[in-house]
């Protein structure tokens, strides 16, 4: 596992370097408004893009042919992408709070926003990678841009539509069932990526 | 003896092609090539027995273990090289060497170190840089610098040069010093296999055509060189395979007393192939 993971650190240095100038260039344009939520988009991207890069040079190098006859089992091959995914998280979570306590968001504001931003990550992640497994970049990169598309397009016609207010004691509900229902569907993930990649044939 | 390798009807099916109740045995210990034109299969037996491929019936065995639980402890055993480098392509030699001391146990640094400078590897460009040749013999170092009992190469030395491809056979033999080492060996460049081979395996559309010793294969067959006229004298039971041209004929045939003006010299293994797969096709 250790040396799987460092093979994709390796590997994504260079990408990762083009990803921090995205992530800075954000920033400064986020300065201008004073917009931590913008900047929570990042993490959102972040998250997923590593894992897919580390799996489109993975098909490029054809490693996983290679890869399924080492020591190693097809779970934590599988497991290493979704590793991968977390230090995305992990990593969007620290620009996002490092980004909020420069433009002096509110720390109770500044931790909603890195909670929602985190979530959505990982969902955007969780979503993606059994379809990038199963389909590979290629052709996962465009359903993951139809996934992505579909909720956001559904959210700017909902935020036109005239909704109930929701009563205080709904949003706490929800809130305590958010990182629940965020844990269960990356485990769902997990379980299907490795169901998918135990029947793969290289 | 144990066995290294043992299919037994290996069998899967493709759109357009069908590997057809294979049967192999690689003894512990012996050197096997496998031959056969493009798309005969061979790159798909070597995955089934990898476990890259599922086969749709048949036992496959590795190293005494059936491939579909080969434990990863096993796989500590198995040096693999296949047809095209796999290696994470920004990463240098140095990187792929640490990376690899992660994931086997037996991952032996010096050795590693030993066989990047035999074959003048360069240590910090990065995998992409690489030439088909340099690629190779990256993933043969890396086959052969943990414990591996069993070798199996998908055209390990194609696109190499003669120099150094005598220089890989010669590691791939001091490597068969160990009598429990085995290696499993596919390739076209058939006077490689010549060299290095005690078993010889031929493939044609799916199905296997022979799996001999290959000593007792070059025993077997006897290239003639003559007439029409002269060929008609011999027993036609004899004959594998004729090739007409201007001058006269070309024939593989079984070892048999053949008249004395009549040439016959001993068959190469590339000679026995062509004229059998030739035969089969008719």
């Amino acid at each position: 596992m250790k040396g799987l993971l460092l093979k994709d650190l390796l590997n994504l240095k260079q990408q990762a370097r083009v990803y921090l100038l995205v992530v800075l260039i954000w920033m400064a344009l986020g300065l201008l408004n004073r917009d931590t939520a913008f900047i929570g988009g990042v993490t959102m991207i972040l998250a997923p893009m590593l894992p897919v890069a580390a799996v489109a040079y993975d098909e490029r190098a054809k490693w996983e042919g290679f890869a399924v006859t080492m020591p190693v089992t097809r779970r934590q091959l599988v497991l290493s992408k979704y590793i991968l995914c977390f230090l995305g998280v992990i990593l969007g979570a620290l620009f996002l709070s490092l980004f909020g306590f420069v433009v002096k968001t509110p720390a109770d504001e500044l931790a909603i926003l890195v909670a929602v931003f985190s979530g959505l990550g990982l969902v955007i992640c969780a979503v993606s990678l059994p379809i990038v497994f199963q389909l590979g970049t290629e052709k996962g990169r465009l359903v993951i841009l139809a996934v992505v598309l579909v909720p956001t397009m559904l959210s700017t016609l909902l935020s036109r539509v005239q909704l109930p207010e929701l009563s205080e004691s709904v949003w706490q509900w929800a809130s305590r069932l958010a990182p629940l229902f965020v844990a269960a569907l990356v485990w769902l993930s997990i379980e299907i990526s490795c169901q998918i990649y135990r029947r793969k044939e290289f | 003896m144990s066995n290294a390798l043992e299919l037994k009807n290996l069998t899967k099916h493709y759109t357009g092609f069908t590997l057809d109740n294979l049967s192999l045995t690689l003894p512990e210990g012996c050197v096997m090539g496998l031959i056969g034109e493009n798309g005969a299969g061979k790159s798909t037996t070597i995955k089934a027995l990898l476990g890259l491929v599922r086969s749709d019936s048949g036992e496959i065995q590795v190293l005494g273990e059936p491939i579909s639980d080969v434990s990863t402890q096993m796989r500590e055993h198995l040096g693999v090289v296949l047809d095209e480098c796999t290696f994470p392509e920004n990463l240098s030699l140095l990187q792929i060497g640490k990376m690899m001391q992660y994931c086997y146990q037996s991952w032996q640094p010096q050795r590693f170190s030993h066989y990047t400078k035999l074959f003048s590897l360069p240590e910090k460009k990065p995998v992409k840089a690489f030439s088909r040749g340099m690629k190779m013999k990256l993933s043969i170092a890396v086959a052969l610098s943990h414990d591996s009992r069993l070798l199996i190469l998908d055209e390990a030395t194609s696109g190499l040069d003669p120099l150094v491809r005598d220089e890989i056979l010669d590691v791939f033999l001091e490597f068969m010093q160990d009598e429990h080492h085995s290696i499993l060996i596919s390739s076209h460049i058939l006077s490689d296999l010549e060299k290095i081979c005690d078993y010889i395996a031929c493939i044609h559309g799916g199905k296997l055509v022979f799996c001999e010793e290959k000593d007792k294969l070059l025993e077997q067959y006897q290239m003639i060189k003559c007439t029409k006229a002269q060929l008609e004298k011999i027993d036609p039971r004899q004959i594998v395979g004729v090739r007409e041209h201007a001058f006269g004929i070309e024939a593989l045939a079984k070892k048999c007393v053949v008249p004395a003006d009549i040439l016959a010299e001993p068959a190469t293994i590339e000679e026995i192939m062509v004229y059998t797969i030739k035969e089969a096709k008719r």
